[in-house]
C-alpha cells in the first residue's frame, strides 16, 4: 500500500560510496578496513523518500485545521508538522529558539525585543517577517478567536503592546515586568501564522511539511515542504495522519502494516511491541501525571498533618508497577519533573506507614469515618491507582471509599471537587504554566483549592527574576512549600508509549508529547 | 392498489410518524439527562469555565430544555437537523459521506444474507439430521449466540493477524474511489452476516421442513417431476412468505447493529459517528442518527408487511371480505 519507500533515485552519493567499497574490496585489506569503517556511516545515512503513515486518536467531527484550537492528537500532530513557534522545547524539556533568534529586554523587564531568524519562508514562498508575528499575537489576544493561548497571553499584554520595529524585530511591551516571556511563547498552542490569515481551510505554515488534503476527523495528508529552512530536510516525501481512535485497533493496524507508526499505546500492549522484532517501542519520559488530590476546604484535609500522612501511607512503587504497568517514574508530590527548574534536590518521599499513623494520631484523625475518593477511568491508571490507594490505606486502618463515575462525565460531573479526595491527571507542563493553571489562588483547576501566601510570594518573585539560577532558587523554594504542605498526592509520572515499524528511523522520544513531539523532519525509512 | 393494502399503509405511516416523534422526545430527554455537557466535551476536560459558558451560549444550550427541543424539532420538520456541536457544520454535511459507507456495508450484508440463508436453510432441511445439516446448523447456532464484537475480534485474529489476508482496521480513504478499497469492507460484512445468518437459516430450515413434508409436495413427487423442479417451483416459493418477517427483523437489526461493528473495525460510518457524537455530547448529531436508524427500522417493517400481504392472496382476500 505504501508508495515507493525506496525510490531508485534515493541518493546518488550513496551509490558512489558503495562503488568505493567494491573497489576497496578489490584493492586489498587496507582498503577493506577503510570500507568497514564506512559501513556504520552508510547505515546511519538518512534516505530520502517514503510517506510516513501515522495512526493516532482524533477528535472526529470536532476536528479542525485551526492550530490555535487543539482538540485531539491528530490536530496537534498536523499543527506540529505545518507550523512553528518562536521558541520550543527540546526532547529533554529545555527551551531553545525556533523562529526567534534572540530575546532582549529593558532594565525593568517589561519591554522585550525579539529578533527573528532570517531566511525562513512560508509554504507559499513569502518570507517570514515581524508582521506575521505581530498578526499572530494580536489574533490570539482577540478573545473572539477563542485561541487556546488566549489565557496564557491576555494577562501579559494588550494587543497594541506588540509591534514590528523592522522586518526582523518585534517589540513586545508587557503590562508589567515578566521574565518568562520566551518560555510562554513556546507553549503548545503558540503557533505562528502568516499575516492576514483569516481561515485555515488550507493552512500555510513555515514547518517541514505542507498541507495537501484532509477528510475531517479521519485523515490528513501532508507533503514535504521544498523551502524548509534545514537543507535536505525533511527526508520523507510526506506524512499521512490516519484517525484510529481505539488503542487496540491502532496496534492491529501497525502489526498488519496499515500504518508505520502509532501514538498512545496502553502499557499492557507495550509488552507485545517489545516482544516483536519488526516493531519498535518508543518510550518517552514525560512530565504527565495521574494523581490524587485532597480538598483543603473539607475535613480532615484542612489539617496539614493529615495531608502529610496520606502522602506517606502510599506505596509509590506498587502504584507505578500496577497502575502504569511499570511504564513511568515515581513522583515526589511535585508536578513538572521535566522542567529544568523542577526541585530534583528535594528528598524522595518514602513509603512510611508508621509515620503516617503517628501523624494521623497527632491530628486526632477519626478512623471510623470513611474518606470519599472520587475517581474514574478518565486517564491511564486513574481508577487503578485510586483502588490501590484505598487498599494501601486499609493497612493503617484508614477507610477510603471510592466514588466511581464514567470517564466522559468525570471532570464535568457534579461531584468533582465536592468530595474529600479526587483523582486528576495533568499533561506535560512547565512549572510556570502548571502554577498558573493548577496552583493559582482562585483558579478553577486549582483542584484541591490549596493556597499559601509563602508559595505565592516565591512564585511572583521568580516571575520577575531575570537571572536564571536565581529564578531557579525561588522556584525551588516554592516547591519546598508544596512538598511540605501541598494537597496533591503525585505518586508517579507516566511514560508516553508509542510504537513504529522497525523500518522507521529517528523518531526521537521527547518529554513533550508522543512520537517525538510529532516532529518528523529528520525521520526516514531505513 | 387494493383497499386493505392502502388502509394498512395509511395506518402504518401514521404510526411510523408517531413512533419517530416519540423516539425524538425520548432521545432528546436522554441527552439532557446524560451527565457531562457538549461544551466541556468540546473544549477538553480541563477547559476554562468561562470558555465553557461562552460555547454553551453560542449553541443555545443555556436555554430551557423545552425551548431547545422545540427549536430543534421545528428545524427537523423542514429537513434542517441543526448544526453539529462544536464544529458548527450542518449535521447532514457531517454524516452524509459516512452514511454512504454504512449503506454499502448493510446493503451488501443483506444481499448476501438472503440467498445464502435460503440455500443453506433448504439444504439443511433436505439433508435433515445428516452431516450437511450438522455442518450448517452447528456453526450458525454458535455464531447467533455471540455478540458482534466477539465475532469481529475472532475474524480479525484469524484473517488479519494469522492469515494476513485482510486488513484488521477499515481505514477508508475518502480521496480514493471506494471501489479500490473493497477489502476494507469484507471483515465488517462477514461480522454482520455472522450475527444475522443463523436466525434466518434456522427459520428457512424449519419452514422448508414443513413444506417438504406437506401432502402437495408428496403429490408433486408422485407425478415424477424432477427434484430440482420440485425445489425451485414448489419448495422455494412456499418458504419465502413465512421467512419475510424474519429477514425484515434482521435487516432492521442491521440498521442498528452497524454501530458496534463499525466501532470494532473503526469504519467511518454513521454507527461510529453515533458513538463519537455520544462521547462528544453532540446532541443534534445524536438525534439525527437515532432518527435515521429508527426510520429505517420502521420502514423495513412496513415494507415487509406490505410484501407479506401482496404475496399471500389468502390474507388479502380474507381481510377484504370481512
Amino acid at each position: 500500500m505504501r508508495k515507493d519507500v525506496y525510490p531508485p533515485k534515493a541518493d546518488s552519493t550513496l551509490i558512489g560510496r558503495r562503488d568505493v567499497l567494491k573497489t576497496g574490496l578489490l584493492l586489498g585489506t587496507g582498503m577493506m578496513l577503510a570500507g568497514a569503517g564506512l559501513r556504520p556511516a552508510l547505515a546511519d545515512e538518512p534516505k530520502r523518500g517514503g510517506t510516513l503513515r501515522v495512526g493516532l486518536g482524533a477528535a472526529g467531527a470536532k476536528s479542525s485545521l485551526n492550530p490555535f484550537i487543539s482538540t485531539g492528537d491528530m490536530d496537534f500532530a498536523v499543527a506540529q508538522s505545518v507550523f512553528d513557534r518562536l521558541t520550543d522545547f527540546d526532547k529533554d524539556g529545555n527551551l531553545y529558539n525556533k523562529l526567534a533568534d534572540d530575546f532582549t529586554h529593558n532594565a525593568e523587564g517589561n519591554v522585550w525585543k525579539i529578533k527573528l531568524k532570517k531566511g525562513v519562508v512560508w509554504h507559499d514562498g513569502a518570507p517570514f517577517t515581524a508582521k506575521d508575528v505581530v498578526y499572530t499575537i494580536q489574533y490570539i489576544l482577540n478573545s473572539d478567536n477563542k485561541a487556546d493561548a488566549y489565557p496564557n497571553l491576555a494577562p501579559l499584554l494588550e494587543p497594541k503592546g506588540v509591534r514590528a520595529l523592522d522586518a526582523n524585530t518585534v517589540e513586545v511591551a508587557l503590562k508589567q515586568p515578566y521574565a518568562l516571556l520566551p518560555q510562554v511563547l513556546g507553549s503548545k498552542v503558540m503557533f505562528l501564522m502568516k499575516d492576514g490569515t483569516t481561515d485555515f481551510d488550507k493552512p500555510i505554515g513555515t514547518g517541514p511539511f505542507k498541507f495537501v488534503s484532509w477528510s475531517r476527523g479521519q485523515r490528513v495528508t501532508l507533503a514535504r515542504s521544498d523551502n524548509y529552512r534545514t537543507p535536505g530536510q525533511p527526508y520523507l516525501d510526506g506524512v499521512e495522519f490516519i484517525a484510529i481512535n481505539d488503542p487496540t485497533a491502532r496496534m492491529n493496524a501497525l502489526v498488519a502494516g496499515q500504518v508505520d507508526a502509532v501514538a498512545q499505546l496502553d502499557g499492557s500492549l507495550a509488552r507485545l511491541i517489545e516482544a516483536n522484532p519488526a516493531l519498535t517501542l518508543l518510550r518517552s519520559k514525560s512530565g504527565a501525571t495521574t494523581d490524587q488530590f485532597m480538598m483543603t476546604n473539607l475535613k480532615p484535609f484542612t489539617d496539614v498533618r493529615v495531608r502529610q500522612a496520606f502522602r506517606l501511607m502510599i506505596d509509590r512503587q506498587q502504584l507505578l508497577d500496577n497502575a502504569l504497568s511499570g511504564y513511568g517514574r515515581i513522583g515526589n508530590d511535585l508536578h513538572c519533573i521535566t522542567d529544568p527548574d523542577y526541585a530534583s534536590e528535594l528528598p524522595q518521599r518514602a513509603y512510611d506507614p508508621d509515620q503516617a499513623k503517628s501523624l494521623l494520631k497527632q491530628a486526632g484523625f477519626d478512623n471510623s469515618q470513611a474518606i470519599t475518593l472520587y475517581t474514574s477511568d478518565a486517564a491511564p491508571g486513574m481508577q487503578a491507582s485510586a483502588t490501590l490507594i484505598a487498599n494501601q490505606a486499609k493497612k493503617i486502618g484508614v477507610d477510603i471509599e471510592l466514588l466511581v463515575v464514567p470517564p466522559d462525565s468525570y471532570y464535568s460531573g457534579p461531584n468533582f471537587k465536592k468530595t474529600q479526595m479526587g483523582s486528576s491527571d495533568w499533561g506535560q507542563h512547565t512549572l510556570e504554566s502548571q502554577f498558573g493553571q493548577g496552583y493559582a489562588r482562585g483558579a478553577y483547576w486549582n483542584e484541591p483549592d490549596w493556597t499559601s501566601d509563602e508559595f505565592d510570594k516565591w512564585v511572583s518573585k521568580a516571575r520577575t527574576t531575570f537571572d536564571g539560577p536565581k529564578r531557579r532558587e525561588y522556584y525551588v523554594e516554592a516547591q519546598k512549600v508544596l512538598w511540605n504542605e501541598g494537597a496533591y498526592i503525585i505518586w508517579g509520572f507516566r511514560d508516553l508509549l508509542d510504537a513504529s515499524s522497525a523500518k522507521v528511523k529517528n523518531i526521537v522520544p521527547s518529554t513533550q508529547r508522543n512520537l517525538g513531539y510529532y516532529q518528523f523532519e529528520s525521520v526516514y525509512f531505513a | 392498489m387494493n383497499k386493505p393494502l392502502l388502509q394498512l399503509l395509511l395506518t402504518r405511516i401514521t404510526l411510523a410518524a408517531v413512533t419517530l416523534f416519540a423516539v425524538s422526545i425520548v432521545v432528546f430527554a436522554a441527552t439532557q439527562y446524560l451527565p457531562g455537557d457538549p461544551a466541556r466535551a468540546a473544549l477538553g476536560a480541563k477547559a476554562d469555565p468561562s470558555a465553557v459558558e461562552a460555547l454553551r451560549r453560542e449553541f443555545g444550550m443555556d436555554r430551557p430544555a423545552v425551548v431547545q427541543y422545540a427549536s430543534w424539532i421545528g428545524g427537523a420538520l423542514t429537513g434542517d437537523f441543526g448544526r453539529s456541536i462544536p464544529s458548527g457544520r450542518s449535521v447532514w454535511e457531517a454524516i452524509g459521506p459516512r452514511a454512504v459507507n454504512t449503506l454499502i456495508l448493510t446493503v451488501t450484508s443483506l444481499l448476501l444474507l438472503i440467498p445464502l440463508s435460503f440455500v443453506l436453510g433448504i439444504a439443511a432441511a433436505i439433508y435433515k439430521d445428516r452431516l450437511a445439516d450438522h455442518l450448517i446448523s452447528v456453526p450458525t447456532i454458535v455464531t447467533v449466540a455471540l455478540p458482534e464484537f466477539v465475532i469481529g475480534t475472532v475474524l480479525i485474529v484469524l484473517f488479519a493477524v494469522y492469515l494476513r489476508w485482510l486488513p484488521p482496521v477499515s481505514l477508508i480513504n475518502d480521496s480514493l474511489p471506494l471501489s479500490s478499497q473493497t477489502s476494507l469492507f469484507i471483515l465488517p460484512v462477514l461480522t454482520l452476516l455472522g450475527t444475522t445468518l443463523a436466525q434466518v437459516v434456522r427459520m428457512v430450515r424449519a419452514v422448508a421442513l414443513e413444506v417438504l413434508s406437506a401432502e402437495y409436495i408428496y403429490m408433486v413427487r408422485l407425478r415424477g417431476i424432477s427434484p430440482a423442479r420440485v425445489l425451485l417451483r414448489h419448495v422455494l416459493p412456499n418458504t419465502i412468505t413465512p421467512t419475510i418477517q424474519t429477514i425484515a427483523l434482521n435487516a432492521a437489526w442491521l440498521a442498528g447493529g452497524v454501530v458496534v461493528t463499525e466501532s470494532v473495525f473503526q469504519l467511518p460510518g454513521i454507527g461510529s459517528a453515533l458513538s463519537e457524537a455520544v462521547i462528544n455530547r453532540d446532541m443534534p448529531t445524536v438525534l439525527a442518527i437515532t432518527l435515521i436508524i429508527t426510520a429505517t427500522y420502521v420502514l423495513i417493517n412496513l415494507v415487509s408487511e406490505a410484501l407479506i400481504l401482496l404475496l399471500n392472496p389468502r390474507l388479502r382476500v380474507a381481510r377484504g371480505t370481512t
